[in-house]
């Protein structure tokens, strides 16, 4: 009898720990990479944080956003101790209550000792997990996304003990701190080594710009030529209701202009100048009694709201407007699956972003898709200006001096007002190229290239 | 029939009696700027707080607020028992027998070798002290301060406590052994805990 083996699916593990239903801003990527990746023939196993992390220590959730996740991914949750999250003296283990400085000393030597963050014992369970299920049945490529960058550390020990190729994905740059724009850590701390020994050993690395890329490649030339950009890209599938509804209608000229940001506010974002600005262009007629709607979530953390509440303007724990009324209001987080109706009712966007050179945000991507008038509220020289540039409905001030930030904005006030369906649709020419399908596909190509044995569709490398 | 003025009374009596109780764990002797803002919140939520420390030298600016109690050790930890023995076998004992020794020698030529062992012992005792013992000591301290104001809790008169916190890494182990002893009060490190009226209505 012949029998002839029909090639098999590639399998992939994709160690991302913050993965849906988790809300982090870089979920979208991990969520999008995963679903591209099983619509491709991969066969995807995410490895992501425990539910009870998401709901202890983070504090939210979108489980509408975890619908969206192809039914055919397997989803593990290898464990994570909450010994530096947690903060409740009755979940504190006998021997962490009695001895809290010994346990504090032996957690930090951990630390120092293995791997410098507190997702290690993440990692570790995740490596256990991994060797047990390769064990099982192979896996053909281990693709780690950062951050938390102890999952690259996680993929590492897992090609050093099983041979699998690995490819590590830096959402965010790991050893430079993009706001300041200086390396993230002494010469001597062990982040250094870790980063030097993965990019050795990586068969790719994935950086969401050129300057990144560039930083990298200087400080490590042997693996320049396994480097690669995979732009942030947007979401057609999460995008279904941008069809606007807002003061460009003919039927409504006189309603009072909607700007919208949407995304996650933290510190690093030059909040007061927005707020400044804002209520300078209010003063305008074009802006007379405009709004400016945030949207999302203040801070990563539960306890940063009432912070940056402050720092919009708005009262302590006010759910809403600001008094004395400065138009700014604070909506509240929305699912990523309800953004579509967000940009569908404003007119205009702010683009908020810390940071300059090396930061792109993942949001300028849907921004731009939306085909609304945008304007930039950041240091001038920012990465996503690359993007931006050839986007017809970009207003940028160039500047975060607020009399300029506030200029752009009833310049992008007046274009929203003004604007003809041609010109949105040429905006969402410009915004089409960047679909998470474009920009993810090289990825996935270079990822079917390290797989060794015979898959479906794919060669046979040796 | 009761009198509107009764009545006020009665209210009022109920509600010093659901006065939130916080105590306040703060064992550094120079405590961080956020945990003296705690204490300053909590008072002005209303709370009667009972802060417990080792020395209330830091604590000036607050000492004078009606409903904040500072129950303070003064040094009662230098008297523990292991503090003692430590101070004695290692600094007193050699001490005594080498002043024993230099009384015998005398202020001569004899006595000079013996002059030398007392500054070599001083500087030894001194360093056994700082590198050996407090290091070793570091890691049992919580539970030493624990036992020691254990001592002293029955004091604060504490039938009910609506939130511990304890703020430095010294102060958990009696921050632990309080949660369970008060099983219903919120027990955290956080410095930026829940509201206490929010911590009142859990009992």
């Amino acid at each position: 009898m012949n029998r002839t083996r029909e090639p098999r699916r590639p399998r992939i593990l994709y160690l991302s720990f913050y993965f849906p239903p988790s809300r982090a801003s870089g979920v979208y990527r991990a969520r999008a990479t995963a679903n591209y990746l099983a619509a491709q023939g991969w066969e995807v196993t995410a490895f992501a944080s425990p539910l009870k992390f998401l709901h202890n220590v983070i504090g939210s959730v979108d489980e509408q956003l975890a619908e969206t996740v192809d039914p055919s991914i397997r989803v593990e949750r290898p464990n994570i101790s909450h010994f530096a999250w947690e903060r409740d003296l009755r979940h504190f283990s006998r021997f962490r209550g009695m001895s809290p400085i010994l346990a504090r000393n032996i957690y930090n030597f951990g630390l120092k000792k293995f791997f410098p963050e507190h997702y290690l014992s993440w990692a570790a369970a995740a490596v256990r997990k991994a060797v047990k299920m390769h064990a099982r049945r192979r896996f053909d490529v281990v693709l780690a996304t950062g951050n938390p960058f102890a999952s690259f550390a996680a993929a590492w020990m897992i090609h050093k003990l099983t041979g699998v190729p690995f490819a590590v994905d830096y959402r965010d740059a790991w050893t430079l701190n993009m706001f300041t724009e200086e390396p993230a850590y002494e010469p001597d701390h062990p982040a250094w080594k870790w980063e030097k020994r993965i990019l050795r050993d990586a068969s790719a690395s994935v950086f969401v710009n050129q300057p990144l890329r560039t930083w990298y490649a200087e400080r490590y030339p042997d693996a320049a030529d396994r480097m690669m950009v995979v732009p942030n890209g947007w979401d057609p599938d999460l995008l279904t209701q941008l069809e606007p509804t807002g003061a460009t209608s003919t039927t409504d000229e006189a309603r009072p202009l909607r700007f919208a940001f949407l995304g996650t506010m933290n510190n690093t974002q030059p909040v007061e100048q927005l707020a400044e600005a804002f209520e300078l262009a209010r003063r305008h007629p074009e802006l007379a009694d405009a709004e400016l709607n945030i949207y999302g979530h203040l801070g990563y953390f539960k306890q940063s709201q009432a912070e940056l509440m402050g720092r919009l303007g708005l009262p302590g724990g006010e759910h809403g407007h600001s008094l004395p009324d400065t138009g700014i209001h604070y909506r509240g987080p929305v699912s990523k699956t309800e953004v579509g109706k967000v940009y569908q009712e404003s007119d205009v966007l702010v683009f908020l972003a810390g940071g300059a050179r090396y930061v792109t945000s993942g949001k300028i991507f849907e921004y731009m898709a939306s085909g609304s008038p945008i304007v930039s509220v950041h240091a001038p020289g920012i990465a996503a200006q690359d993007v931006l540039a050839g986007y017809p409905l970009w207003f940028n001030p160039n500047s975060l001096d607020v009399n300029d930030i506030a200029e752009a904005m009833i310049a992008a006030g007046k274009a929203a007002r003004d604007m003809s369906a041609e010109q949105r649709a040429v905006a969402r020419a410009h915004a089409a190229t960047f679909t998470r399908e474009a920009v993810t596909a090289p990825l996935e190509a270079r990822l079917r290239g390290m797989v060794k044995r015979g898959i479906a569709g794919g060669e046979t490398r040796s | 029939m009761t009198t509107v003025r009764e009545h006020e009374e009665r209210s009022a009596t109920v509600a010093e009696s659901r006065q939130p109780r916080v105590l306040l764990l703060a064992f550094n002797l120079r405590p961080h700027e956020r945990v003296k803002a705690l204490a300053e919140r909590l008072l002005d939520e209303g709370a009667r707080v009972d802060l417990l420390v080792l020395s209330d030298k830091n604590w000036d600016d607050l000492a004078d607020r009606p409903n904040l109690h500072i129950l303070a050790l003064r040094g009662a930890e230098k008297r523990h028992p292991v503090m003692r023995v430590e101070r004695i076998l290692v600094t007193r004992a050699p001490e005594k027998v080498l002043n024993g020794l230099g009384r015998l020698t005398g202020d001569g030529a004899a006595g000079r070798p013996v002059r030398s062992l007392q500054r070599r012992q001083e500087r030894l005792s001194k360093a056994f002290h700082r590198r050996v013992f407090m290091k070793t000591y570091q890691n049992f301290r919580p539970l030493v301060l624990s036992r020691i104001f254990d001592k002293r809790l029955p004091g604060l008169g504490l039938d009910h406590v609506d939130m511990i916190v304890a703020s430095d890494a010294l102060s958990v182990t009696l921050g632990w052994k309080l949660a369970r002893r008060f099983p219903n009060a919120v027990a955290t490190t956080s410095l930026d805990p829940p509201p206490v009226s929010e911590a009142a209505a859990r009992r």
